[in-house]
């Protein structure tokens, strides 16, 4: 085995492991050396996650422990001294098998002798062999995994403290990085709904609404909200205010609550009536309908008439009066003691 | 006052009842000097509103006639009077003989009747309207008469009497005056 070609560079090495690259082994060597510097990496991961284990007994949980945990020192020299000595049994292994390879293969196919009896002919045919039961050995540990690991990890973990390990991930994970990730990946209109072809919407609904406090939800809402800036047009309005304009006693509630004769004031203070009458009065019309329903003719024919038939009777009267007054007068001075005569005959005709 | 005239038919009656009570008492009997003279008074005023209007008429014609030589007509007092005389006489005769009163009698409630009480005829009109006008100072007598009469009346053996339920003026109801 060379160290070259395997690429051992330990020197590099920290407590941070690298995230390792899968890449291809180019031949049995390097193969070797891969799993090699693979066992150990799993003993410097062993080591720190035992050491922070160890370490993190009986300290506060929520801290976070980035120092190095005691002992980290001792395990790397430890993992130093058995790196240094598999890498020099590696170079040994290597030039051992750069000078074997030309013995083995000739120990496998020595000349001179039957292919049949070559020893390569009987790996050959173990080998062929073998390719003809792995699957059946592999459907055996199939199997035997099948039935084994859900208990296995059910043991697992009952022995690991999951929300601990849980508390962990979250911590290293970029939450909002992952979401993002996975509904880039998911079909979320599909996952919605068959959620909600699964859900019991009324349930869900009505449990919602027993948790609720409604009454501070929507005071909050209402706080927040700017009712003005709503867009009416999407609301079907006209139901709702005929529902509530049944419930009301309109004229009672404005009779109570409004100081009228202050609105009429205002309201009054600020028309030209004079204006609006004549903007939105048809005055002609008006006084036509007027004029035809009042008989103007004979009001003033009444009124000037009664006038004229007053003033007239009081003349009338009075000059009664004054023909008796003068008549006494004149009676007086020429002494006569009898009053005159004045009654005349009726006409024949307007006797009885 | 004795004997007040009351109309027997019912359409009289209600007539009668329109004059006011005041007045009731009077009706068919000789009205007296004030109410004569006022009438006369009035008449008077007619008979010149008419002799203007003839004057009006015959300046019109005058200048229809000759309208190059046109000058208001200028008549003299002489032919003034005779006018007047001549229409006073017309508008009294007609009067009379037709409606029993003149506009001066309508206005103050007066009739004139003949000795029956009845409405003149053309002649006794005619007569009593020349008498009228020719001696117009007889009015005057109604003051002295014991039976209220002018010098005509107790000629012509005429009566003009107070009758407000047959005059054409509309009589008012509920004025008072004290008749008495």
């Amino acid at each position: 085995m060379s160290s070259g070609s395997a690429g051992g560079e330990p020197s590099t090495r920290d407590s941070h492991l690298p995230v390792p690259v899968a890449r291809p082994p180019a031949d049995l060597v390097e193969l070797l050396g891969q799993l090699v510097r693979a066992a150990f990496g799993v003993a410097a991961l062993a080591g720190e996650i035992a050491l922070r284990g160890v370490g993190a007994v009986g300290r506060d949980p929520s801290r976070t422990s980035q120092e190095r945990p005691v002992g980290a020192d001792a395990m790397d020299a430890t993992l130093g001294l058995a790196w240094t000595a598999a890498a020099a049994g590696g170079w040994l292994a290597a030039a051992a098998a750069r000078v074997g390879r030309p013995v083995v293969a000739v120990a496998l196919r020595p000349p001179l002798v039957p292919a049949a009896w070559q020893p390569a002919s009987a790996v050959e045919a173990a080998t062929s062999r073998w390719q003809s039961q792995r699957a059946g050995a592999v459907d055996v540990v199939a199997g035997w995994a099948g039935s084994m690991v859900p208990d296995a990890a059910e043991l697992a973990v009952g022995l690991v403290d999951v929300d601990r390990v849980v508390e962990v991930v979250l911590r290293h994970v970029d939450a909002t990085r992952l979401a993002a990730d996975v509904l880039a990946r998911t079909d979320v209109d599909a996952v919605a709904g068959a959620a909600v072809a699964a859900l019991d919407i009324d349930a869900l609904v009505a449990h919602v609404l027993r948790r609720l406090d409604l009454d501070r939800l929507v005071n909050q809402v209402l706080t927040e909200i700017d009712l003005s800036q709503l867009d009416l047009r999407r609301v079907d309005l006209t139901p709702v205010i005929d529902q509530v304009l049944d419930q009301l006693d309109l004229t009672q509630l404005v009779l109570q609550r409004v100081d009228l004769s202050q609105v009429v004031d205002r309201v009054l203070d600020q028309l030209d009536l004079t204006q609006l009458v004549l903007q939105r009065v048809d005055l002609a019309s008006v006084a036509e309908t007027v004029i035809d329903e009042v008989d103007l003719p004979a009001i003033v024919r009444d009124s000037t008439g009664s006038l004229a038939a007053g003033t007239v009777t009081g003349i009338r009267l009075q000059s009664i009066d004054a023909d008796r007054a003068v008549s006494r007068l004149v009676d007086r001075l020429l002494l006569r003691g009898r009053p005159r005569r004045t009654s005349t005959p009726q006409p024949p005709d307007a006797q009885p | 006052v004795s004997g007040t005239a009351t109309p027997s038919d019912p359409v009289g009656r209600a007539a009668f009842r329109q004059v006011p009570s005041g007045a009731r008492a009077y009706q068919g009997h000789r009205a007296g000097i004030v109410s004569r003279v006022l009438a006369a008074a009035v008449d008077v005023l007619v008979v010149v509103v008419l002799l203007v209007g003839v004057w009006l008429g015959f300046t019109a014609l005058r200048f229809l006639r000759a309208p190059r030589q046109f000058t208001f007509p200028a008549p003299g007092l002489t032919v003034a009077v005779v006018a007047f005389e001549v229409l006073a006489f017309a508008y009294l005769a007609v009067a009379w003989a037709t409606m029993g009163r003149t506009l001066g009698a309508d206005l103050m409630g007066l009739r004139v009747v003949d000795r029956h009480g009845r409405q003149l005829g053309w002649v006794w009109a005619a007569l009593r309207a020349a008498f009228c006008v020719l001696f117009v100072i007889g009015l005057a007598w109604v003051a002295v008469s014991r039976q209220n009469r002018s010098v005509q009346d107790v000629v012509l053996r005429t009566s003009v009497i107070y009758d407000w339920v047959h005059t054409a003026t509309p009589v008012a109801t509920g004025t008072h005056v004290d008749g008495g």
